[in-house]
């Protein structure tokens, strides 16, 4: 963590809103991205980006400087997606969660290569289709590109159990692509 | 070294996490064992295909937001503890019941604001936001009827609830007179 | 002379009156078929489909091609911004195909491609409710793409209640052009084909997606909001108790409800319907009075209100919203109803005895 950045949580802990926004600008498009890959819904993310945040707020008290700050807020991201998964799983067929309208919309994306957009949605729903623990490693590690060592902090556990998550997730990864072979063919 | 105990190692190997002995070893077994190897190029495929996933842009408007339930709930947090300070000034000192009263007072609210902001959940949407579904599912069981409902119906609103309204032109570019006429032969 | 020539003209008249009347069916069996009917017959056409909305208008040219019992393809032509989009259905899955223009301007509203072919069977008590509240008359419709029709027009015998000119065409049975009218009486929404023809064999392999670029949407999926529910099942499922309206609009009756559940909140949604027009209440506990879209709602919606509660008026042309929030709880209402009758619906549940 850099001087600077202690500086900004140190005002941070005064309750200084300037830092705040400071620290929000600067770690937003982190937290989004993995509220959203772990969600897949952009409404929900946007949401959860949010709370993130003002827990942000509310805890930073608690946070002593042992890992760096970056991790203590993957972690926290993490640790709310995987709360809100596991309520949402609690109601599965009933849940409206990731249903988008039923009629096409466009312009939507900003890439203009309808396949390649479509490839990604594979893999997103890939993505999505891992079981809670995995798809956050594969998040953190892959898109995050968080090392061994933040992994731990990040999920709260020992070094051994990243290497054997990260071995797993990737196992189930690769067999879940390889079974949807044809979304991927040129 | 097997193959069960080299793809357990396979992971590490990606990463280069692997001390210098065990990733010769690897290294050694997929240049000979093609099922291995395969698994090792699959995976390598796999990761790719995660790492090149865009990254997403949050939209704009999230600090506003973020700052309005700040102001709302996070300003006034900071507020009690400030005044926890103020309230250890010397005249209250001088009246050690009175002020451990005082803070108890101050902490009991202080716990019940803690347990009223973890209550609300990002779940409570503003009702602007659930219309958008309503006139979805109205429109989706309207046309479902006997007579259903024409595939237009709520797009305006469903349009005008997600994205920001912008001055919009007349539309399409077809001559609607036109079409009218030259479709309908009367009797 | 003059007399005889009177008499002969009267005699005529009267001859030919019955015979006319005698060569029209009735409207529920032209209705009846009209509604089956792309489930009973092969064809291929051109129509236009146009929408007038409140600031603009939306129109596409498509194409059509049905094979019974549930085969369709719909091409959109035309405008040029969404040409090459559509829809394939088989059975009951469902492939949107997106437009051939990359990057679409994201000024075109969404829209439906319509639903696919329906099924009379459950629909019978909608058709009572239908003769019952709407006067349905058949009248020689011209011609339509050169074909003969007739022309179905259900009118309400009620006010503030939406009408339909369908010209059916008189062989095959099919809507060959569409007018639907709001409430208010202004048109609303025209279909109308250009180009029809019945060929003999329509082949299988028009209804094989592409392999590229194709959103496969599943199965058509029904409601996703737990079914169709009796109001007990509602009630037993639902954890807050729901208010029912006792003041319905002329000829309404409830039809069926549904229980949604969006981000950990309960949303009843009871249907009721007319025949024609549906009318849907949601009741929801909770919710953030204003939050960050609050200022475009203030554009859209007129304040108004009701034994003293505050409600929100809204109308686009085609769909009324009132809604408001009383103990507790958030109610919306929507139709293409009457203004008088939305307000008198939404009173009967405003003034039941309070509880919270």
């Amino acid at each position: 963590m850099s001087s600077e950045e202690t500086a900004l949580i140190q005002r941070l802990k005064q309750g200084d809103e300037e830092a705040f926004e400071q620290i929000f600008r600067r770690y937003q498009k982190r937290v989004y991205n993995v509220a959203y890959r772990m969600i897949s819904n952009r409404e929900t993310a946007e949401d959860m980006t949010q709370e993130v945040f003002l827990r942000v707020f509310q805890k930073i008290r608690k946070f002593k400087g042992k890992s760096s700050f970056s991790t203590w807020l993957y972690r926290l991201t993490v640790n709310l997606c995987l709360d809100h998964l596991r309520k949402r799983n609690a109601h599965p067929t009933e849940s409206l969660e990731d249903i988008e309208e039923k009629a096409l919309v466009y312009g939507k994306t900003p890439e203009d290569d309808v396949i390649l957009e479509e490839r990604r949605e594979a893999v997103q729903r890939i993505i999505s289709s891992l079981p809670d623990k995995l798809r956050a490693i594969i998040i953190l590690r892959e898109i995050e590109g968080l090392s061994y060592k933040e992994l731990a902090e990040a999920m709260n556990c020992s070094m051994g159990r990243v290497k054997s998550l990260l071995y797993e997730a990737r196992m189930e990864l690769r067999r879940r692509i390889e079974r949807n072979k044809h979304l991927f063919k040129e | 070294m097997r193959c069960r105990d080299v793809r357990k190692k396979l992971s590490e190997f990606l990463d280069g996490e692997l001390d210098e002995r065990t990733r010769d070893e690897v290294q050694r077994h997929l240049a000979i064992c093609g099922e291995c190897s395969r698994e090792y190029d699959e995976m390598i495929e796999a990761v790719s295909l995660v790492r090149n996933l865009p990254k997403l842009d949050p939209p704009e408007d999230m600090w506003s937001a973020l700052k309005m339930e700040l102001e709302r709930v996070g300003r006034s947090k900071v507020t009690w503890g400030e005044r926890l300070k103020g309230l250890m000034t010397p005249p209250l000192a001088r009246h050690p019941v009175l002020a451990s009263l005082i803070l108890l007072i101050v902490a009991g609210t202080f716990v019940m604001m803690g347990w009223w902001m973890l209550t609300r959940s990002a779940s409570d949407i503003p009702e602007i936001q659930l219309l958008s579904l309503y006139v979805q599912e109205h429109a989706r069981y309207y046309s479902r009827q006997i007579l259903p409902s024409d595939p237009f119906l709520g797009s305006e609103i469903v349009r005008e609830l997600k994205t920001p309204a912008k001055v919009r032109g007349t539309g399409s570019s077809y001559e609607l007179q036109t079409y009218i006429s030259l479709y309908y032969e009367g009797e | 002379m003059k007399v005889i020539g009177f008499c002969l003209t009267l005699m005529l008249l009267i001859t030919l009156q019955p015979a006319k009347e005698r060569d029209l069916p009735d409207p529920q069996d032209v209705l009846r078929r009209m509604v089956e009917v792309e489930r009973k017959i092969d064809f291929v056409g051109r129509r236009l489909v146009i929408g007038f909305g409140g600031r603009y208008n939306m129109i596409r040219e498509e194409k059509v091609i049905n094979k019974s019992p549930d085969r369709q393809r719909i091409e959109v032509l035309a405008p040029p911004e969404i040409a090459g989009s559509g829809l394939i259905r088989l059975g009951k899955r469902e492939w949107h195909i997106p437009p051939k223009v990359k990057g679409s301007p994201s000024d075109l509203p969404p829209y439906r491609l319509g639903p696919p072919p329906a099924k009379l069977g459950r629909s019978q008590r909608e058709l009572e409710l239908m003769s019952h509240n709407y006067s349905m008359k058949i009248s020689p419709g011209g011609r339509i793409v050169g074909r003969r029709t007739y022309l179905l027009e259900i009118t309400p015998r009620h006010k503030g209640r939406p009408s339909r000119r369908i010209w059916v065409d008189v062989e095959k049975g099919l809507p060959l052009r569409m007018e639907n009218y709001n409430s208010e009486g202004e048109l609303r929404f025209l279909v109308v084909y250009t180009e029809i023809s019945f060929p003999s064999e329509i082949e299988e392999k028009l209804f094989v997606p592409p392999k590229r670029g194709v959103r496969d949407e599943g199965r058509f999926r029904g409601p996703y909001s737990g079914g169709e529910l009796s109001l007990k099942e509602l009630r037993q499922k639902i954890s807050f108790p729901i208010l029912i309206p006792k003041y319905l609009p002329d000829g309404f009756e409830f039809q069926s409800a549904g229980l949604i559940r969006y981000r950990r909140r309960e949303i009843a949604h009871l249907r009721y319907t007319d025949g024609l027009v549906l009318l849907s209440l949601f009741e929801t506990r909770g919710g953030r009075p204003e939050g960050r879209r609050g200022m475009r709602e203030r554009e859209m919606e007129r304040p108004i209100e009701i034994l003293g509660v505050r409600c929100k008026l809204f109308y686009d042309g085609q769909l009324r919203i009132l809604r408001w929030m009383e103990r507790g709880i958030n109610f919306t209402l929507i139709g293409d109803l009457g203004e008088t009758d939305m307000i008198k619906v939404a009173e009967s549940l405003i003034a039941q005895p309070g509880h919270s």
